[in-house]
């Protein structure tokens, strides 16, 4: 399954890498996918790639999710680099603002996922160290829960009240004012 | 192939330096909010504005007002609710202070000896600026003892030579601050970079400026005015202070060392003497020019209340005004405050094209100390005025005014914690010196806890975390 950049020229004659998942997927991307992670940026640069990259804490299934982003990203750093010499600086702005609007797009359409998976998507993230990925995560539950109620919260997160009758009481003398 | 078990997706346990960066990008409402979801969310929320001032989002203008309890609050327009600061050292009292201006998240206030230091309620700081007595036209007066018995106020303007108008006139320590000052502005926030304060001060409401922190000895007066000087407002714009007078002329004031260098770059609108004219910059970078309209209301209790504004753009090229119906997508704030124009589509609970205000009247606030307080929001489209709250939580004295809550803590020392196999070591580090290693207060291990938690459960190694003092 998943195998980087078929019939993309470019994606053939670039360095593969091999992902390895936790539940052994083996997925082959491109350096330029891979190395939107910063982890296995080093992991390149320090020459421990052969025979694949073991990455004992993301699933397939979110393995996948992952290189899809850093494949449309990796792309859209490529081309801002590649169009820059090649259209005057009028066309390369429209060229770059559609380009723009359609990774805005892309990441709109990307983030259309259940909270399991977000919160997968969030923890593999901050695991290889893709800033991108991880800013648009957290955005996205910083958004959900931007004018709710901690009630409201806990029941769109799945999360359990365990404060204590302590705490309780300390929230509500504490009329709002919550940092220490 | 086999599926390993999904995941469990226990957002209670999202590591705490995930978490961090997610509340980071909400404003302090939202933060309280997940503060009261569960233990764990509660622990990294209470300690935000603690890792290493990561807590930096920008913070919709708030009220800040005492309580008739005596409290100090904040009245958010993004809930509107409000909120009560925590118990502040004595010293720092704001139901005790004259209240001066709010930039950057910092109050200016005046104290009970007249006074004035710089506030910031979010942090519970207090920075102290010049001493009053290096004002120009202030001589502290000693007792057969040696303690300061009253100050004398010189009359002379901001021309020189000096020429005093009237004989100097004696005041009580506590009561100069209603004579002399009106209203302070900052260059930025000083727990960000070098600040300079510039106070609008009588007689004739001239110009005197000092450093904050390092180098904030002394109020330096400046006496480069084109004119005997009437200022009524400041702002700091592309590294200098623009100052208005009540004839809507505008000073471009720059500062070298104790010297202001003054350029005319706006001449007079009017030929007689206003009272509220303000300077503020638009979010699409032009300068505006506003006026406040206000009347007397009430036979018996007389009170002073703002019944329009007109605002206009500038043109530098003809020296000449021209109105402006609307702010577009801005909201703007007006008071004591530093005058400021915020766009709604960053701000979205504020209303474009909406002036809200507090009353700053200083010949009025300062005489009628009692009377109900003029805070609202005016509609500029409609030409209408609105109360913010349909009941008041605040006292009348001292005066609300709007505030920017700013979570960032002065540089002190910053705590660098570095994480090993099995230990965390904690390395104590003060701007332009070298570190030591120290012994962390519970507290601190506690909140180093919570950045370096998630990441031993995820294989994350990132070594070195920063801890404010």
């Amino acid at each position: 399954m998943a195998s980087a950049g078929s019939g993309d020229e470019k994606a053939a004659a670039a360095a593969m890498i091999t992902l390895i998942s936790s539940d052994n997927e083996k997925f082959e991307v491109t350096e330029a996918t891979a190395t939107l992670s910063q982890t296995i940026r080093h992991m390149i640069e320090d020459g421990c790639t052969d025979g694949g990259v073991p990455l004992p804490n993301v699933t397939s299934k979110i393995l996948a999710r992952v290189i899809e982003y850093c494949k449309k990203h990796a792309t859209a750093a490529a081309g801002e680099e590649g169009s820059s010499s090649s259209f005057s600086d009028a066309a390369f702005l429209e060229v770059d603002r559609a380009f723009l609007e359609e990774l805005e797009e892309f990441d709109d359409a990307f983030l259309e996922v259940d909270r399991a998976t977000l919160f997968d998507l969030i923890l593999a993230a901050n695991y290889l160290d893709i800033k991108g990925l991880l800013n648009l995560t957290c955005q996205k539950v910083a958004d959900s829960v931007k004018g709710k109620t901690p009630e409201q919260i806990r029941e769109m997160y799945n999360i359990v009240n365990d404060l204590t009758p302590e705490e309780e009481a300390e929230i509500r003398r504490e009329t709002q004012w919550a940092f220490e | 192939m086999e599926q390993p078990p999904a995941s469990n997706a226990d957002w209670s346990c999202l590591p705490g330096c995930i978490l961090a960066s997610i509340l980071c990008l909400l404003e302090f409402p939202d933060v309280f909010s997940t503060a009261a979801v569960c233990t764990s969310w509660r622990a990294t929320a209470r300690m935000l504005p603690r890792l290493g001032n990561i807590y930096s989002r920008p913070q919709t203008p708030c009220l800040l007002y005492t309580s008739v309890a005596g409290a100090t609050e904040m009245f958010s327009l993004t809930t509107s609710r409000s909120y009560t600061l925590p118990k502040l050292p004595a010293d720092t009292h704001v139901a005790d202070r004259y209240i001066f201006g709010s930039s950057h998240g910092w109050l200016v206030t005046a104290d009970g000896r007249s006074e004035l230091h710089l506030f910031n309620p979010a942090t519970g700081e207090q920075l102290g600026l010049a001493p009053i007595a290096t004002i120009e036209h202030v001589t502290p007066v000693l007792d057969d003892n040696g303690r300061l018995s009253r100050y004398n106020l010189s009359f002379y303007d901001a021309r020189v030579p000096r020429l005093e108008l009237q004989p100097p006139q004696a005041f009580q320590v506590g009561e100069l601050r209603e004579a002399l000052f009106v209203k302070v502005v900052l260059s930025c926030d000083p727990s960000r970079a070098d600040c300079t304060a510039m106070l609008i001060h009588n007689p004739n409401r001239q110009l005197s400026f000092a450093r904050v922190g390092l180098g904030g000895e002394q109020w330096h007066w400046v006496t480069t005015s084109p004119r005997y000087v009437d200022y009524s407002d400041c702002i700091y714009h592309a590294g200098a202070f623009y100052a208005i007078d009540l004839q809507g002329g505008i000073h471009r004031y720059t500062i070298a060392g104790s010297y202001a260098s003054c350029e005319v770059i706006f001449n007079d609108t009017v030929a007689y003497i206003a009272h509220n004219v303000y300077i503020a910059e638009a979010s699409s970078g032009g300068l505006l020019q506003i006026w406040r309209f206000t009347d007397m209301q009430g036979d018996e209790t007389r009170e002073l209340r703002t019944n329009g504004f007109d605002i206009y753009d500038l043109d530098f090229e003809n020296q000449s005004i021209m109105p402006k119906n609307n702010l577009g997508d801005d909201a703007l704030f007006i008071g004591h405050n530093y005058t400021c124009c915020l766009p709604t589509k960053d701000y979205p609970k504020l209303l474009p094209g909406h002036v809200y205000f507090t009353d700053d009247c200083d010949y009025w606030v300062m005489d009628n100390k009692n009377s109900r307080r003029d805070v609202g929001f005016y509609n500029l489209e409609n030409r209408s005025c609105h109360e913010l709250a349909s009941t008041v939580p605040w006292v009348n004295w001292p005066n609300p005014i709007w505030i920017t809550p700013s979570f960032t803590k002065t540089k002190k020392g910053v705590i660098l914690i570095r994480k090993h196999s099995t230990s965390l070591e904690f390395y104590k580090k003060h701007p332009g010196t070298a570190g030591n290693y120290i012994t962390p207060p519970p507290s601190m291990r506690q909140a180093s806890k919570l950045l370096t938690a998630g990441d031993e459960h995820h294989g994350q190694d990132r070594s070195t975390f920063l801890l404010h003092e």
